[in-house]
């Protein structure tokens, strides 16, 4: 039971720190984006018409990451990791009390996310 | 050019000229709307701002599921934090239901690049048109099992929830079948970008018959790790642009979470016939656009 609550305590903290992470960084990037560009006609914007290719391997590396859509594709990003982060605590909480049956749903999962987030 | 076919712009409202930060204003506040009637009738924002995006704001259904799938990330991890700490959500069936979603989830992604954007916007009415009906016809009355089916058994997945003071016990059923609709739950929500909240509730409620409370914590359990999987394949696709989605995750976040604050003081059962009422409308628009070549 005690063991129970310390998971549900550190689900919480996964999501509630993914979620302030996420929101201020989408939220800074955003503000930074309208800033420089808030004022350009719809119409002949160039930045609603472009398919961005969010890379998780080589966003770390690119000078993008230090604009404003960088920033609000790195908060994207953090709120899927806070996703992957919350199963690989939950495979390990099961692997720690040796329940196999939920340890491999919980390593199958993220097995799925993982890959389906370096899916080219 | 591109740009005129993402937005009509002489249809929005007679506005001629629209910047960007008026856009990105608009979006926010429709998002916002979106997430707040979203949480008040469990329907969850993606579903109501997908609709909105392509028939209002002409925005590529691609990319409005894009927005929406985020945005769902962000609602159900809110939503999750708060459930875990009432002590309705069962974890265990959680994850064991979870896996076939993230299945369906990766297989329904992958589909979005090949299925034509019409046949998108026209099972996106259907979807519409089913989660209304769901949300009318949803009953809350707790029924009781003795005995649990043996897949539960052996993955020990019976539990129990604070009912009238004290913990009732409920005993799973037929979790084959709840694993098979899953699957179909995960696949709808990358395909359409949506966290297919209705029918997750509905295998554990109809197939596992599980308790409502704890069928709907669970499912928003649920719903950011579905989510998350048809996301790495949303981003790789180029779905997922930064310019949309930003007004679209911050609006549905904040929406939902007032929503849920405001629901202890609402009359839900009139708001939930009333919303399924738009939401046919809604569906029937889509379906009308989309046949006719308007979308």
């Amino acid at each position: 039971m005690i063991a129970d609550t310390g998971l549900k305590s550190g689900l919480t903290i996964i999501l509630q720190l993914g979620i302030f992470l996420s929101i201020a960084l989408v939220l800074s990037g955003g503000l930074w984006f309208l800033v420089q560009h808030g004022n350009e006609p719809l119409l002949h914007n160039a930045y609603l018409a472009t398919r961005y290719d969010i890379d998780i391997i080589t966003i770390w590396q690119s000078p993008r990451l230090f604009s404003p859509i960088g920033l609000i594709e790195l908060g994207l990003l953090v709120l899927v990791a806070a996703q992957v982060l919350r199963v690989a605590l939950l495979g390990c909480y099961y692997a720690l009390i040796r329940d196999h049956w939920l340890m491999s749903f919980s390593f199958f999962i993220l097995v799925v996310i993982l890959y389906s987030l370096i899916w080219q | 050019m591109y740009a005129n076919m993402l937005f009509n712009i002489e249809n929005l409202n007679g506005i001629k000229i629209l910047t960007l930060i008026t856009f990105a204003i608009l979006l926010l506040v429709f998002a916002f709307l979106a997430g707040m009637v979203g949480s008040l009738t469990g329907l969850g924002g993606g579903i109501i701002v997908i609709p909105v995006l392509v028939i209002l704001f002409h925005v590529d259904i691609h990319f409005a599921m894009g927005a929406a799938l985020i945005s769902v990330i962000a609602t159900s991890s809110g939503a999750t934090v708060a459930y875990l700490r009432e002590g309705y959500t069962n974890i265990r069936i959680g994850m064991f239901l979870e896996t076939a979603a993230v299945l369906g989830a990766f297989v329904g992604a992958l589909l979005i690049s090949v299925v034509p954007k019409n046949y998108l916007a026209i099972l996106f009415s259907i979807v519409l048109f089913i989660s209304a009906f769901l949300t009318i016809r949803r009953h809350e009355e707790l029924e009781s099992y003795d005995t649990s089916h043996p897949w539960a058994k052996a993955l020990n997945l019976d539990g129990s929830f604070p009912h009238k003071g004290k913990l009732a016990i409920y005993h799973v059923q037929h979790a084959p079948l709840g694993l098979f609709i899953m699957g179909i739950a995960g696949m709808l929500s990358g395909l359409l970008g949506i966290g297919s909240g209705s029918l997750k509730v509905l295998a554990m409620d109809q197939a596992l018959r599980l308790p409502y409370k704890v069928a709907t914590t669970t499912s928003n359990f649920m719903i950011g790790m579905t989510a998350a999987t048809s996301a790495g394949v949303y981003f790789a696709a180029g779905y997922v642009n930064p310019v949309i989605t930003f007004p679209v995750v911050i609006g549905v976040f904040i929406g939902s979470f007032l929503g849920a604050r405001l629901l202890p003081h609402i009359k839900i059962k009139a708001l939930r016939i009333g919303f399924s009422i738009v939401i046919c409308y809604i569906g029937l628009q889509m379906l009308y656009q989309t046949l006719t070549g308007q979308l």
